[in-house]
């Protein structure tokens, strides 16, 4: 099994290819995670990003190693990317599914800020997301942080290597573009 | 990205700084000048984000980003309150005394909470909890008057005014001895207590909200914030957890570990539990148990994993490894050293039940958790700590210290085999291994004793507090006593310095067995239990002496057993019952010289057992029970009836040898290993086959006292013990009076002593020996009073001489003989009625190779004078080598059948009878004995105390009798002759390999 502490050393050292690496481990982990606390916990039981990008990081990596918020901010990222992409295939999913039989289906529907979104919503919000990443790059990587990792701001803010202050004003940009697209019907 | 789209960006965030509308229409014309196309992008974002309220969570400023001051300034009025003066600040908000003057007027404590919390939240939580809060009411808690919100849109709450200080600062500034600290801190418990009958959880049990204000001279600790953490912190334990990061990390030290949790919504009074637990490790040793730096640099989930997972250390030992101690010490008004020590033990425990990870297992209420200080407080037995007998023995001597320092002599009196010095009381002990770790424990005690406060009441009321405590129902109660007795009596009871205290112990023992035979009903179970109650009270009267009346007991309890048996003939518990009873009875019948029907009694007792065996073909135990009813009618019978008697021993002899075949791993009792050697030679081998730990096997070894022949294992234990060795020896660097290291130190070296001597290292041997002396003389004054170290410390120069004697370094021999007798004789005169003493010197005087300090004559008198002419067999093995060599030869002869009939080693035996042989010149027959005891000799692992003596003795006898066998051959009578002038004294033989006998088992210790 290839160590994520190792892949995050080699990003530490700068190695681009790296990177690509991470996600898909911590895209396993976290699904295996998302299904195992759904299928083993009680019916109501809510399952919450943080709480499981947070698990998955405790499993992942050894702690004792990689003290600097700087890898764990590599980490973060490719958890909210992953997450990001459990959501959106769970979304896709359900929409397939609506009038199938009820298959037992991970039950991202309480996964935190996500959300009480329906799935209709969520996939337009992705949509957007991507819109606003392809126009500004660091806000769609805040919003992807905040919004599917589960981070704070200041802790996106130390993932993205920003100033606090300055990530606080992209947020704020990044929502009211949202906001607005949104509300727009884009 | 477009310069366009960097361009909004930039606006938008400059925009969001403009304070007012004119500001803001101001900066955007400038900046967007006439492109009106980003000027409307720009004016739709801002738009969009003042309408995007909670979308996506929330704007930055739901955070923590708001970092403004509370603006609010003394002279403000709030609601009714007029804001006096700004008392203090923390990371949850500000705090200001304030004027109420309506409804009433006084003085109150307004906090006015920081920015990042949602107002109408905080408010609902605090309304939806007011009512309880209301209810309370206890002097130790600082009510909770009110809450609302400032006009600033900021939560605030009243509450009675505190002018205190927090509790740690307090203590810390007035310099509260631990006691003190402990008695401020029990009305803190209680206040929690209070709020915990009434619902309510405080959740951030902290030294700021404990304040201690003097009322009437008197420290008085108030619980404040009540309320408030929970109408707070709601959010802390979700995933602000992480964006509070900051705010929480002052009160992170205090949370317990399911506070810690992720996803934990669960939190109930144990949690508060736990935050006293850490109040109280920060009021002992000044510190909390992790590490506050720690805990401020670790990563989020790392903090909360150590809070969650990390044991923390032992208040004690955080103690002895903080910096700070001196200082802490001095808050204390104690010495740094006593101050881990007074912590060590029943504190340490309370303190780390409070601080269970599991909540299951911390105390159960916050009043449990008083309580248990109150015990300590008293010296009475404390929750928190599995009772095991040495340790309510030890709480047991502190109250009794004016009767535990003569217990103390006795005590260390036993514990010289601990020490692992050479002698027979160290078999003894070590034949019980459960004997030895409560007599560590009750060194432990000792040392406590002196640090006592209070001198003890002359009664004993352990019994009656066991009793007490168990009073439920009798056979809790009577368990109980029966525990104390057999753990802390029992082990003690042939200890003539004992008595007084034993005979008080037992008299309230007695008491309590005689009320609880009045109490017996006709059910079953309770006449059982009375029925074991009568025979306590047989055993109790025949401790005391009164053999008649124990007699009298047993017999009673045989009838009562015998009855039930007969009820319920299938139930295996009365019938061991029963044969044991027949056993004691029987006991009590030999010392009253009715030695038939104590014969018969035994006899039954041994069918019984018989029967069980068949009954229960596969249960070990009772061939084990079986032997051992075999072996104590032979042990009665002692020198009385010596043909008789053999029987029983070989009837034993032959049912264990059965049970080691039977079941190999069935462990047998180790006295029956001294008993007989040769199933202890088995036994070892065995164990040196399978077990292949080597560490395992060294504790073996240890444990009785033996070392291989094998050279490979020799060398691994050497190495083992050598590594020990240098770590213990760092400890007592580090840790000169704590006993324990030395103890363990102690054991390493007798171990290295018994390698070096099999491998005949002469000069590393010396070496340790000095060492050892050296260790042995600093031990003597640290432990001045414990007599073990002076035995430990003559044996010593004992062993350094035979060294020095060996290697023809006489003179230096001499100065070690001449201190080791000097302090024999000052340990037998000290303590003329503890036999081994007496013993010691008895055994030196005929031991000692240097003629200048042989003395047989008085060696058999001083062993008659201390065993009154009865003795066990090393005793007489004693009188036999001594009388051989002062050449009476008969009278050798003679002691040595009592040594066999008192049942001592037939090798032994066989190796004096062969000096004794050669001194009346039938050197044919020293021979043959000399080859038949050499050869069972050398199939028993060497023992690590006769070793040097006795490779010593022999290599020397060896010489002799082969001079004779040479000169033998050569049929020369002249030059057997010579020889017989050159070795004009037989060698003595090395001491007895019998055991000083295991007293429980064969109380009366005839011969």
């Amino acid at each position: 099994m290839t160590d994520v502490t190792n892949i995050l050393g080699q990003i530490e050292e700068g190695d681009p290819s790296a990177a690509e690496k991470l996600l898909p481990l911590v895209y396993d982990e976290l699904r295996k995670l998302a299904t195992q606390r759904l299928e083993h916990e009680k019916p109501g039981q809510t399952l919450q990003a943080t709480a499981l990008v947070h698990e998955a990081y405790l499993r992942l990596v050894r702690v004792d190693q990689v003290q600097k918020w700087n890898s764990r901010g590599h980490f973060f990222g490719a958890a909210a990317e992953a997450m990001r992409r459990i959501l959106i295939d769970r979304a896709r999913d359900k929409k397939r599914l609506k009038r199938g039989e009820e298959k037992r289906l991970i039950n991202l529907d309480s996964i935190e800020i996500a959300l009480d979104t329906p799935p209709e919503e969520l996939l337009a919000f992705n949509e957007i997301l991507d819109l606003l990443a392809s126009e500004y790059p660091e806000c769609g990587e805040l919003v992807k942080l905040r919004f599917f990792a589960g981070l704070s701001l200041g802790e996106s803010a130390t993932a993205l290597g920003l100033p606090r202050r300055s990530a606080d004003r992209k947020w704020a940009f990044a929502r009211a573009w949202l906001h607005r697209k949104l509300r727009e019907g884009h | 990205m477009s310069d366009d789209n960097r361009d909004i960006q930039a606006i938008f965030c400059e925009a969001l700084d403009k304070g007012s509308p004119e500001e803001l229409e101001q900066f955007l014309a400038s900046a967007c000048g006439d492109d009106s196309d980003l000027l409307s992008a720009v004016e739709e974002l801002l738009s969009s984000h003042r309408e995007a309220g909670r979308f996506l969570g929330g704007g930055a400023t739901a955070e923590a980003t708001d970092i403004r001051p509370v603006t609010e300034q003394p002279g403000d009025t709030i609601g009714p309150y007029k804001l006096l003066q700004q008392i203090g600040e923390g990371g949850m908000g500000t705090v200001f005394m304030a004027e109420q003057t309506e409804p009433v007027e006084r003085r109150i404590a307004l906090k006015i909470i920081k920015p990042g919390m949602d107002t109408q939240q905080v408010i609902a939580r605090f309304e939806a909890e007011r009512q309880a809060l209301a209810m309370m009411d206890h002097p130790n808690i600082a009510k909770v008057l009110d809450a609302g919100t400032t006009a600033t849109g900021r939560p605030y709450f009243v509450m009675e005014l505190v002018k205190g200080i927090p509790v740690t600062k307090y203590c810390d500034q007035e310099h509260l001895t631990v006691k003190e600290r402990l008695d401020l801190f029990l009305p803190i418990c209680q206040a929690i207590q209070h709020a915990h009958q009434k619902g309510i959880i405080h959740r951030d049990v902290k030294p700021t909200n404990i304040l201690v204000a003097r009322y009437d001279g008197k420290p008085v600790p108030k619980v404040i914030d009540f309320g408030v953490a929970k109408a707070t912190s709601h959010r802390l334990t979700e995933k602000t957890m992480f964006t509070q990061y900051g705010q929480i990390v002052g009160t992170i030290e205090y949370m317990s570990p399911e506070q810690a949790e992720f996803n934990q919504l669960d939190i109930d009074t144990r949690s508060d539990i736990y935050s006293l637990g850490v109040l109280l490790y920060e009021l002992l040793t000044g510190e909390t148990p992790f590490d506050k730096q720690r805990l401020r640099s670790a990563a989020f989930d790392e903090l909360l994993r150590i809070i969650r997972e990390e044991e923390p250390p032992r208040p004690s030992t955080k103690l002895s490894s903080s910096q700070s101690l001196p200082n802490t010490a001095v808050n204390r008004k104690i010495e740094p050293k006593k101050l881990s020590l007074l912590v060590r033990g029943e504190l340490d425990w309370i303190v780390m039940k409070a601080l269970e990870k599991d909540r299951n297992r911390r105390y159960e209420t916050a009043t449990s958790f008083a309580n248990d200080i109150r015990h300590y407080l008293k010296d009475e037995a404390v929750e928190a700590c599995p009772p095991s007998a040495a340790y309510k023995f030890r709480k047991f001597a502190r109250r009794h210290k004016a009767t535990i320092v003569t217990a103390a002599i006795i005590t260390s009196a036993l514990l010289i085999g601990i020490l692992g010095t050479t002698w027979q009381a160290y078999r003894a002990i070590s034949a019980e291994g459960e004997l030895a770790v409560s007599l560590t424990s009750v060194k432990e005690q000792r040392d406590r004793a002196i640090d006592a406060e209070a001198l003890a009441a002359s009664r004993l009321q352990m019994a009656q507090f066991e009793t007490r405590r168990a009073e439920k129902n009798f056979r809790r109660a009577r368990e109980a006593v029966d525990r104390l007795l057999t753990k802390v009596a029992n082990d003690m009871a042939d200890q003539p310095h004992m008595d007084e205290v034993r005979r008080a112990l037992f008299e309230d023992a007695l008491e309590f067995y005689q009320g609880f035979l009045e109490q017996k009903g006709d059910d079953l179970a309770i006449r059982y239990e009375a029925a074991l109650a009568q025979q306590r009270v047989g055993e109790i009267h025949f401790y005391l002496s009164e053999i008649e009346k124990s007699a009298e007991d047993y017999r009673l309890a045989v009838q009562s057993f015998a009855q039930l048996h007969s009820e319920s003939p299938s139930d295996p518990r009365y019938r061991e019952s029963l044969a044991r009873s027949h056993e004691m009875y029987s006991g009590s019948l030999f010392l009253l010289n009715r030695l038939e029907e104590g014969e018969t009694q035994s006899l039954k007792a041994i069918q019984i057992w018989a029967d069980l065996i068949t009954d229960h073909p596969l249960e070990p135990q009772y061939r084990e029970k079986a032997a051992r009813s075999n072996l104590q009618l032979w042990k009665q019978y002692g020198s009385k009836y010596s043909s008789k008697r053999v029987q029983y021993r070989e009837a034993a002899h032959e049912i264990l040898k059965e049970l080691r075949s039977d079941f190999p791993k069935y462990p047998v009792s180790q006295d029956f290993y001294t008993q007989f050697p040769n199933l202890f030679a088995d036994r070892l081998r065995e164990l040196n086959s399978t077990d292949t730990n080597p560490r395992r096997q060294l504790e073996i070894l240890i444990k009785v006292q033996n070392l291989p022949h094998d050279r490979d294992q020799l060398r691994m234990i050497e190495q083992i013990a050598f590594e020990r060795a240098e770590q213990h020896q760092q400890d007592v660097a580090d840790h000169p009076s704590a006993y324990e290291h030395f103890a363990a130190l102690d054991e390493d070296w007798v171990v290295l002593t018994g390698v070096l001597t099999a491998t005949e290292r002469w000069q590393e041997l010396e070496e340790l020996y000095q060492r050892r002396i050296e260790l042995r003389n600093t031990s003597v004054k640290t432990w001045a009073e414990m007599v073990s170290h002076h035995v430990g410390l003559a044996f010593c120069h004992f062993e350094l001489g035979h060294l020095l004697f060996r290697l023809d370094r006489r003179d230096e021999a001499k100065a070690h003989y001449r201190e080791a007798l000097r302090r024999f004789e000052m340990l037998a005169s000290d303590y003329p009625d503890v036999p081994m003493h007496t013993m010691h010197l008895a055994a030196f005087l005929v031991d000692c190779p240097d003629p200048e300090f042989q003395d047989f004559g008085r060696s058999v008198q001083l062993c008659h004078q201390a065993f009154q002419l009865s003795g066990p067999a090393w005793a007489w093995e004693i009188i036999a080598r001594a009388n051989l060599m002062a050449g009476n030869l008969d009278a050798a002869l003679a002691a040595l059948e009592q040594a066999r009939q008192a049942g001592g080693w037939e090798p032994v035996c066989q190796f004096i009878e062969s000096q004794v042989s050669f001194a009346s010149g039938e050197y044919d027959k020293a021979i043959q004995l000399y080859e038949t005891s050499i050869e069972v000799i050398d199939t028993v692992p060497n023992r690590f105390w006769f070793l040097l003596e006795f490779r010593y003795y022999r290599e020397r006898y060896e010489k002799t009798l082969a001079k004779v066998e040479q000169s033998n051959t050569a049929e020369t009578e002249d030059s057997a002759q010579a020889v017989e002038i050159e070795e004009t004294k037989p060698l003595p033989a090395p001491k007895s390999h019998e055991e000083f006998e295991t007293k429980k088992d064969d109380k009366p210790m005839t011969c």
